[in-house]
């Protein structure tokens, strides 16, 4: 089965649980959704140590890590969060920019490009490591290879945030989802594949022992066209390596 | 001379070139008659492919500016008459010619992307959204003084991005608001203010904000709160007569024309359009039978009334919605069953 027939088959599952986006409806192909059950997810991914001993997380823009975000403030946590398609890049949302009350609304997409501050790629580099990753997805099969609307976004964000080398081998890639987008199917590997240590349902967690995670950057030939103009942080990326501003990559 | 496009803008490339070779032209660059430059270098000049390039040509091909012949190359028609300067951006409206009706949109939001904000997941793309822009919160003022505001209980306001702040204020004003989805997908939400706790208003106005906290209501519930009493819509733009275009999609035009259907509205019920002053431009447009014509218009610096010219729809007009149509949007599709069922 390739990706998009396993993205297919799970949808069919996946809309009887899944809440609509405020914009796209139940379109799929261009969010992540929300689902039945998320708060369980939430609760099972906070009670981790992993969760527990992080200080910033990087948590993706899908509709289904709402309440895990809002939590996160509760927490007193570090987020950061991609923008939508990255097209407006990446958000530095503290626990101090949010009043006591509103997590839950502030950290909705439609707002929290105005609590948080937009950060640079050079401030993201000079002020933090990234301690944990959770994002949604499509599918994700039980060796941890997850697909998410179709546009690699995921692994470009892993790719940035290993040249900045603020993740290294080890950080740990969470996949939050419903059981329905949890599948026993064999998918072909690509070496951009960015996999998970961990999957997250409302029921359990699946632990992945020694997932690939690409060491390469970002793989300027292989960008969809468009992308360096629609995505800011990879011309500020491409900025930064001609400065000679990039950490040394290091093969592994 | 620099030619380049700004790749950034909602303004498709091509029509970019379209743009400025209109402006080249004007400005008196080629003569009646004459060769344009070899294609590869127009093309170079704009950094642009040659499909790109051929569809900004073609498109004054199309208004017999130029005129293109086989092997030969480009020329500028020979009836060309150069317009004696060029418009400033006030002007541009007024002296833009309506020939292409999107073209005349796409003008117009040249300049709102100068003043407009983005929205979460449709960036600049004006087609599929209708923005916020600077300083719309002095469109709210201006609506809190007028009576048919004042005077009102139960409010329509679209979902548009330039309605977030009055969309606040009506919560704060303990109206009930009542809210199409986008694109009406999942019909229509009601926010009733007494059930928003205080200090979250501004998340219950925003898109997101409203899957929280409003309550989906049928066209029949509208109907029993006693009608609507005042609607309010943003604009991708409108004329000083109030015809008003929005995304394109005339989901404006579907919302009242259900209401009216059902009787929630009458020809007297006020809509408001609320829009940047770019947005407001002083052509006349004719309105199609469709069209629902706004009483009056609020941006950042003004109010217009408008001098009543045209009537409103008085309800939905069956021939032209398609099976699709009605599929996509489930009150429409209840209420067209209901029709047929007289």
């Amino acid at each position: 089965m390739n990706k998009s027939e396993a993205r297919e088959h799970v949808w069919e599952e996946l809309i009887k649980v899944a809440k609509p986006d405020s914009r796209y409806h139940f379109n799929f192909n261009e969010y992540i959704p929300d689902f039945v059950g998320s708060h369980k997810a939430t609760e099972k991914l906070v009670s981790t140590q992993i969760y527990q001993e992080a200080q910033t997380i990087f948590i993706t823009p899908d509709n289904c890590l709402e309440g895990l975000r809002a939590q996160a403030v509760k927490d007193g946590k570090t987020q950061i969060v991609s923008t939508y398609g990255i097209r407006r890049g990446i958000v530095e949302l503290k626990p101090e920019d949010v009043s006591p009350g509103i997590e839950q609304y502030a950290v909705l997409l439609d707002m929290i490009e105005q609590v948080g501050n937009y950060i640079s790629l050079e401030q993201l580099m000079g002020k933090y490591k990234l301690d944990l990753i959770v994002t949604g997805a499509s599918a994700v099969n039980k060796s941890g290879v997850r697909f998410g609307k179709g546009h690699g976004f995921f692994d470009l964000e892993w790719a940035i945030f290993y040249e900045l080398g603020v993740v290294h081998q080890n950080t740990p890639i969470v996949a939050f989802v419903h059981d329905s987008q949890y599948i026993d199917v064999d998918l072909e590997l690509s070496p951009y594949d960015t996999l998970c240590d961990y999957i997250v349902t409302p029921t359990k967690i699946i632990h992945i022992p020694n997932p690939q995670k690409p060491t390469a950057g970002v793989i300027w030939e292989k960008l969809e066209s468009g992308m360096i103009d629609d995505i800011p942080p990879l011309r500020e990326l491409k900025e930064l390596e001609q400065q000679g501003k990039l950490p040394k990559k290091t093969s592994s | 001379m620099n030619y380049s496009i700004d790749r950034n803008s909602p303004v498709p490339a091509y029509y970019q070139i379209t743009l400025d070779l209109r402006q080249r032209i004007s400005a008196g660059e080629w003569r009646a008659g004459n060769k344009l430059p070899p294609e590869l270098e127009l093309m170079k000049q704009y950094d642009v492919s040659r499909m790109t390039f051929r569809q900004a040509i073609g498109e004054l091909v199309k208004e017999g500016i130029l005129v293109r012949r086989r092997g030969v190359g480009t020329f500028l028609s020979q009836g060309y008459v150069p317009v004696e300067q060029m418009p400033t951006h006030e002007q541009l409206h007024t002296s833009m010619s309506l020939k292409g009706d999107s073209d005349f949109r796409n003008q117009v939001w040249l300049e709102l992307r100068k003043v407009a904000k983005p929205d979460s997941r449709f960036h600049w793309d004006f087609e599929k959204f209708v923005p916020d822009f600077e300083n719309s919160d002095q469109c709210v003022d201006s609506i809190r003084k007028m009576d048919w505001y004042k005077d009102s209980k139960v409010l329509f306001i679209a979902p548009d991005n330039s309605l977030v702040c009055i969309r606040k204020q009506a919560i704060e004003d303990c109206k009930q608001l009542i809210i199409a989805t986008y694109g009406i997908a999942r019909g229509f939400l009601i926010i009733d203010s007494k059930n928003i706790p205080p200090g979250c208003e501004a998340f219950a106005a925003t898109l997101d904000g409203i899957e929280h906290f409003g309550q989906p209501i049928s066209l029949a519930e509208i109907k029993a709160l006693g009608g609507i009493d005042l609607l309010i819509t943003g604009i991708s733009l409108v004329t000083k007569s109030g015809v008003r275009w929005g995304k394109g999609h005339g989901y404006f035009d579907l919302e009242w024309g259900m209401f009216r259907e059902l009787g929630a509205v009458q020809e007297n019920t006020p809509i408001v359009a609320i829009g940047h002053d770019c947005q407001v431009v002083s052509v006349d447009l004719e309105p199609s039978e469709v069209d629902t014509i706004a009483d009056a218009i609020i941006t950042p610096t003004r109010v217009i009334r408008v001098e009543k010219k045209y009537p409103k729809p008085n309800g939905v007009l069956w021939q032209y919605i398609s099976p699709e149509l009605r599929n996509q949007i489930p009150p429409l599709q209840i209420l067209f069953s209901q029709s047929m069922e007289g």
